[in-house]
């Protein structure tokens, strides 16, 4: 007699047959398709988690193959975006799950839209001011969110878990205005570090998809490079603007044209306020009249002398080949936003 | 004064000179703030710097510290 695909996780005496079935009815949203989500993403189709929904902005490009291992040269070449090429590997390992690739950039207007109907979201992120957006949106629709992130050999995880413990700004403290933070485009990675947090983001996803007993209630700290492990405490603070007291100032700050450095690149992104008036494809044609255009199924590359960018058809676009975000904010009004 | 060991998890080491361990010496009744300003952090300002474990805790900088403690500087994970 054949077993099925699921076997080894109905054996095993936390699942079962009964959480297996439960796995296959949940939904959960990756956001950030990078190492971490890319792998966890990866995980938790493994386990048969029944809706994926992948969520990404970038384009998959060479550097990311050193640690990104879902993603193949060809996909470098075709200029797929991250949240598609994993959405189309993912498929070709399980095809009995649903997984939905979402093209965007994570901002306070779409946000609440993307996480109000899954049961956990999982953090793949690159950075932390959209780590805490996500945190004040979670904290807000008390939806279960797994923070994971690493730089250079290091990682984090915990737990979120809306009314019941501490919340990203507990664990991390308010995020300064001022100066610049690590990233792994300053400072590195290592692929072992992202695999080990991806882990441990992914078994947790599924303990708590489970409402398993296991749920771990501490944060916790590793370095893969000095073979650091630490499982610790972190208390809920009654003075957290977010889990404290419910002040939501990322989610409610909206403004015009804000823009947004890319890890890994030497360029930036402009999105724009999303009022419902973008026409992507009028924006398109009226671009052939000033430069070169090329166009595939996911996004328009513009060049001409002085701009270089790619334009999504949800209005945000990446400006490559400039210095500053004001140059960025200028092509972007001058070419898109006219 | 007491003695205290401080371990650098990640990327915030650079705040230590890039080394992961430190023994400093600090005046009694010293606390995480001391701690801190003896590398040159500001807590809620240093973007490299996190928070504070001891033992198995993440600790409040106004914590006084004892004699022999090991103290762990966390960074903020910041990448993906
Ligand atoms: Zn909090």
């Amino acid at each position: 007699m054949q077993v099925g695909r699921y076997h080894r996780q109905e054996i095993f005496y936390a699942i079962g047959k009964e959480g297996q079935q439960k796995l296959q009815q949940s939904r959960v949203c990756v956001i950030g398709i990078g190492a971490l989500g890319a792998s966890v993403a990866n995980m938790l189709a493994q386990a048969g988690v029944g809706y994926l929904r992948l969520i990404d902005r970038d384009i998959v490009e060479l550097t990311n193959l050193q640690r990104q291992a879902l993603f193949t040269e060809a996909d470098v070449e075709q200029q797929l975006p991250k949240a598609e090429a994993a959405r189309m590997h993912i498929s070709q390992m399980n095809s009995e799950i649903e997984i939905e690739a979402k093209i965007v950039d994570v901002n306070p207007y779409n946000i609440e839209k993307l996480i109000t109907d899954v049961d956990v979201v999982v953090d793949g992120l690159d950075n932390l001011e959209t780590r805490y957006l996500l945190n004040e949106a979670c904290d807000k629709h008390k939806i279960r969110y797994v923070y994971g992130g690493v730089v250079g050999s290091g990682g984090m995880c915990m737990n979120v878990l809306p009314g019941e413990g501490p919340c990203l700004e507990c664990l991390l403290g308010p995020l300064p205005e001022e100066g610049s933070y690590d990233t792994c485009d300053t400072v590195g990675v290592i692929s072992p570090i992202t695999n080990i947090v991806a882990s441990y983001e992914a078994a947790e996803t599924m303990k708590l998809l489970l409402d398993s007993e296991s749920v771990c209630r501490q944060a916790i700290s590793l370095d893969a490079w000095d073979s650091y492990t630490e499982f610790f405490d972190v208390d809920k603070d009654p003075e957290c603007p977010v889990c404290g007291k419910h002040q939501y100032t990322r989610l409610e700050h909206r403004q015009k044209n804000y823009t947004a450095s890319l890890c890994g690149h030497d360029a930036y992104q402009v999105t724009p306020e999303d009022d419902g008036a973008f026409d992507y494809d009028a924006v398109v044609e009226r671009l052939r009249q000033s430069g070169e255009v090329k166009q595939n199924k996911f996004f328009t590359i513009f060049k001409n002398e002085e701009a270089d960018f790619k334009l999504f058809p949800d209005g945000r676009a990446i400006i490559n080949k400039v210095a500053d975000g004001d140059t960025a904010r200028e092509i972007f009004a001058k070419y898109i936003d006219q | 004064m007491i003695k205290i060991k401080i371990l650098f998890n990640g990327p915030v080491r650079q705040l230590n000179g890039w080394k992961n361990v430190a023994n400093i010496e600090l005046p009694d009744g010293a606390t995480g703030y001391d701690l801190c300003d003896y590398f040159n952090i500001v807590p809620k300002k240093t973007r490299l710097y996190g928070f504070l474990i001891r033992d198995g805790k993440k600790i409040p900088e106004e914590t006084v510290l004892n004699d022999g403690d090991t103290i762990k500087v966390n960074g903020k994970t910041s990448g993906g």
